[in-house]
Parts: structure tokens; sequence; C-alpha cells
């Protein structure tokens, strides 16, 4: 399976009546995930991607379309078959789904009872996934004795000891303060390239698959509307709602606030241009900014920037307010293959004291 | 208090222990059963079957609306059929049973409704049988509501068997009644009552004593 996808799901159609009619959660979706990728699922709350990520080990079944895990379609299994798959696909959950009766050691042994294995493996199998996770002196515990953290890595632990090909996350960060959501998603990667995991993740928070995923895709109304790699898709948006994730990463700047009544959306003789300008491509890491000063004798006013790394790779973006001739300035960026957008327009500050 | 009162208490109070201990066993066994299937018959993951849920609900609910003295009297054929006589000690445990199983049930099938649904759908992704997922999840997790779900069954029972006089069952409600109340002797009634509340006490730190170690594990 090394050059097929790990996962293809092909043509996926599923709605569901809801109060105000009938909901396409997914709709026509197709997607193919590589073994050993992480693959990030993003969209807002009711956009199809708990379906979708619940469609892999049919949890949710779909109405049309097919599941392909492993070169095996689970769509045309019977039941037994099916849980049998169901053992090599691991999942982990918002809210943990721990026992809460049994101990951190019992939880992670419970997919092992499940599918038959003796007492003397189950303790040689349990033991190193607790170390694995930092957990080891955790193992009497009861869950309601941990952190959020911990309760994950326990089913994080808990999802490997089948020692499945894929892992599915379903918002396995969501309830988690940012410090416990970055350990966890090192602890994700780390057994991506460890075990060579392929990851399947949702989430609706941006931070999660910047830092992770090699490959996201963007869900609105049970449609897939943009997929790539996670570098293109953050840094050259095409569809409306990726830029507007993606700009979910900027610093917000409310121009209208900024600038007052000398804001303007069209442009204004003898006043300023806002660019922002993202520094992608071949140029990205060139020093333009002193550039253009010196030689388009303009006069630039930083207004926010910042440097992002993405997949190991720097991404910067800048706003600034151009005064002086600006369509050289846009040009000459433009030739650097700089992405440059016009943002808005201000009045001269001098001429609104007159 | 005569040295034949104290025998005659504590032959009612076996009586009472009898009816109420072999038929609070009988609906533990049948009345999980029953509940565990009225709340597997409405679950797609585990073994959804709408109209017979439908069929053991209206059972159920109309056993438990029958009131107990009627019922134990309507179901005199049953009785005898069961244990061969319809009066007597063991004629009694026979209504309290089928007045206990239902009622149980119900509890069953709320304790198990208590577990957190993302357990069911954690087990299913783990390729957990339905069996599996009832025996290793569901009812070791609801294992403390259950013990209190007993502990309220035993002493319903308790309250029931009072009326296992009318078919001669004897125990102390019936000792009560018979000598307490229609001879106009207090010291019985009070014995009695007495000894019924003391029974009730033992039945409930009992059942709260096991929910809490079951709860901490």
């Amino acid at each position: 399976m090394s050059n097929g996808a790990m996962i293809r799901l092909d043509a996926l159609g599923k709605r569901f009546r809801g109060p105000g009619g009938v909901v396409a959660a997914l709709d026509d979706v197709s997607l193919e995930i590589a073994e050993g990728e992480i693959f990030g699922v993003i969209g807002r709350s009711g956009a199809g991607k708990s379906t979708l990520l619940r469609a892999i080990n049919l949890l949710e079944r779909p109405e049309r379309g097919r599941v392909i895990v492993g070169g095996v379609d689970l769509t045309a299994l019977p039941p037994d078959a099916l849980r049998r798959e169901r053992r090599r696909i691991g999942m982990i959950f918002q809210h943990f789904n721990l026992l809460a009766r049994r101990s951190v050691f019992d939880n992670v042994a419970l997919p092992l009872e499940l599918a038959g294995v003796g007492k003397r493996e189950i303790r040689e199998r349990v033991t190193p996934l607790l170390e694995l996770v930092g957990l080891a002196d955790k193992a009497a515990q009861v869950p309601a004795k941990l952190s959020g953290g911990q309760k994950q890595r326990v089913g994080i632990a808990r999802a490997l000891a089948v020692e499945p090909k894929i892992l599915l996350s379903d918002e396995a960060t969501s309830a988690l303060d940012p410090q416990t959501t970055r350990s966890i998603l090192a602890l994700l990667k780390d057994i991506n390239r460890r075990l060579g995991l392929t990851i399947v993740l949702i989430t609706h928070e941006m931070s999660v698959v910047r830092e992770i995923c090699d490959r996201v895709a963007v869900m609105e109304a049970g449609r897939v509307v943009e997929q790539g790699s996670t570098f293109d898709v953050l840094t050259q948006p095409a569809h409306p709602l990726a830029q507007e994730i993606a700009r979910g990463l900027e610093p917000e700047l409310k121009l209208d606030q900024l600038f007052g009544d000398r804001f303007s959306a069209t442009p204004v003789p003898g006043g300023g241009t806002i660019l922002r300008i993202a520094f992608t491509g071949p140029n990205a890491e060139a020093p333009v900014i002193a550039e253009l000063v010196r030689r388009f004798n303009v006069d630039l006013n930083i207004l926010s920037g910042t440097i992002d790394y993405i997949q190991g790779r720097p991404y910067g973006v800048m706003k600034v307010e151009v005064t002086g001739a600006v369509e050289p300035v846009i040009a000459h960026l433009k030739s650097l293959e700089l992405g440059v957008e016009v943002l808005g327009h201000v009045r001269s500050a001098l001429r609104t004291a007159l | 208090m005569s040295e034949a009162l104290f025998e005659q208490l504590f032959d009612s109070l076996d009586d009472t222990l009898l009816m109420v201990g072999v038929a609070s066993l009988v609906a533990l066994l049948l009345g999980t059963l029953l509940g565990v299937v009225l709340f597997a018959t409405t679950e797609p993951g585990l073994w959804r079957q709408p109209a017979l849920n439908r069929g053991l609900g209206a059972l159920v609910n109309a056993t438990r609306s029958t009131p107990f003295i009627i019922l134990m009297v309507a179901i005199i054929p049953f009785t005898r059929l069961a244990v061969g006589t319809s009066i007597g000690t063991g004629a009694a445990i026979v209504p309290l049973a089928v007045a206990a199983i239902p009622f149980f049930a119900r509890l069953v099938e709320a304790a198990l409704r208590e577990v957190d649904r993302g357990l069911i759908e954690a087990a299913l992704a783990m390729g957990a049988t339905p069996r599996q997922i009832l025996g290793k999840v569901l009812l070791p997790e609801a294992l403390p509501a259950l013990a209190r779900g007993l502990t309220l069954t035993v002493i319903s029972l308790i309250g029931y068997s009072a009326m296992a006089g009318a078919v001669g069952g004897g125990g102390l409600g019936d000792l009560g009644i018979r000598y307490g109340y229609q001879r106009f002797n207090p010291t019985v009634m009070a014995a009695v009552v007495v000894v019924l509340i003391i029974l009730v006490q033992l039945v409930q730190s009992l059942g709260d004593f096991a929910a809490r170690r079951l709860q901490k594990k």
C-alpha cells in the first residue's frame, strides 16, 4: 500500500433530517489520504467534518459512495468483517470517552480484551504504551484523578493498543488549554513519525492544522471546498472560507477603526494605500521593505507584521500603508512573486486637518 | 413482650426475608435481562428493534400500573402453574417477583441510559460486538446505579410483602395486620413496625455502601 492511498473516500453522500429540513452532511465528498501523512479536515461546526471522520470507520454509514481503507472496501463488508477492520483503526475523542470505573491500565487494555488477547500479552503491551504517552506512573489511577491532557494521553494509548495503521482524531484537543494542546499535538506528531501511523484529524482550530498537518481539506455544508498541502492552503487560499480561516491566524486589523473617517474603500487622490504583502515563493526572505523605500521613493508605515512557520517553512504577512505612487510598488512586489492585495485607502491626515 | 410474641416475630421475619430474598433474586436476574433488552432495542449500535421495544414497554407499563393486591389475585392461575399452589409463602413469592421484574427492569434501563453515549461510540470504534459493549462497557459502568436500583427494589418488595397475607404468605406485614390491627394489640403492631424500620434501614445502608464502593472502584 505504500504507493496507493491508505484511505480512499469515493463520492460519499449522507443527509440528515434536521429541524429546518433535510441537511446534507456529506455531499459528494471524495478524498485520498496517503499512508503516513497527517491529514486535517477543518470547517465550522455543522460543516460535516464529524460525519466525514465517522464515515472512515463507518460509525456513520454514508448513504452513497464507498469507503476504502487499506485496499478493503469497508462499505461492502458484513458486520463481523467490519468489526475486524475497525480494530485496525484507532480513534480518539474530544471528551476522551474513558471508562470511569476502569483504571488507566485497564482502559488501555480494553481494546485488547475485546480482541481476545490473553492476560500476559496485555500486560506486555500496555506497559510500553503507557511509557510512550508518559503515564507509566499513573497506571493504577482512575481517569477522574487525571487532568484533561492526561486523559487524552490515555485515549491515545488506548487507540494505539491494537497497533492500528490509522488514527482518527475527533477534535481531540478542543477541550484542552493551548499549552496542553501543543503537548498533545507534539505527541501525535511523534507517533506519526515513529510508528508511520496515518492520522486523520478534524478540528475547527486552524492552529492545530498549522502545527501538525501535512495536508488539509476545508469543508463547508457537506462539501470539500478546498484541499491541498497545508502550506499552500494557508498561504494561497482560493475559496472564500479557506481565505477567512487562513486569515484568522493573522492579527486582526480593523482598518475602519484604526483610521476612522480617513478610511476609504476607493482610492483617494494624494492619500495612502493599505497593502497586505504575503511573503511566499522564492523571494520570501528578500529584504523587500527597505528596497521599496529606496527605489520608489514612497513612505511606508508598517501597520502589522507576523512571521509564521508552517510545516517548517517561514511565512510572513505584513500590512503597510504606502504614501506616494503605489502602482510601481505593486508591480514590483508582483514581479517578486510575493502575494499582494489592496485592503483599502486612507485620506491624508494633513488634508483632513485643513 | 411475651416469648410467644418473640417467636411469632422471628417466624414472620423469616417469611419476609424468604419472600423478599427470593423475589429480589429473580428480579435481579430477569429484571436485568429485561432492562438490557429494553435499552438495547432502542440503540442502533446494539440491537435496534422498535416493534419489540414498544411491545415490551407496553407489557412493563401494564404490569407496573396494576395495583399489587389485584395483580396478586389476577395471576393466581400462573402462580399455581409456577409453584404448584396458590396459597402460602411460596405462592406469595411469584406475584412479588412478577411485580419486581418490570420495576427493576426500568431502573436497569435508566441506569444504562445514564452511561455516556461516547463510550458506546468508542467501543464500536474498537470493533466491539453488541454483547461486548454490554458486558465490558455498559453494565460495568452502570454498576453503582444498578446497586442503587436494586436497593430501591428490595425496599419496595419489603413494602409489597406486607400484602402477602392476602394469599396466606405470612410475614411481618401479615402479623401486624392480623394480630396488631385486627386484634387491637398495639405491642405487636409497634414491634412489627420497629422490625420493618430496622430492616429497611439496614438494606438502605448496605445499598449505599455498595454503591459508594463501586463508584470509587
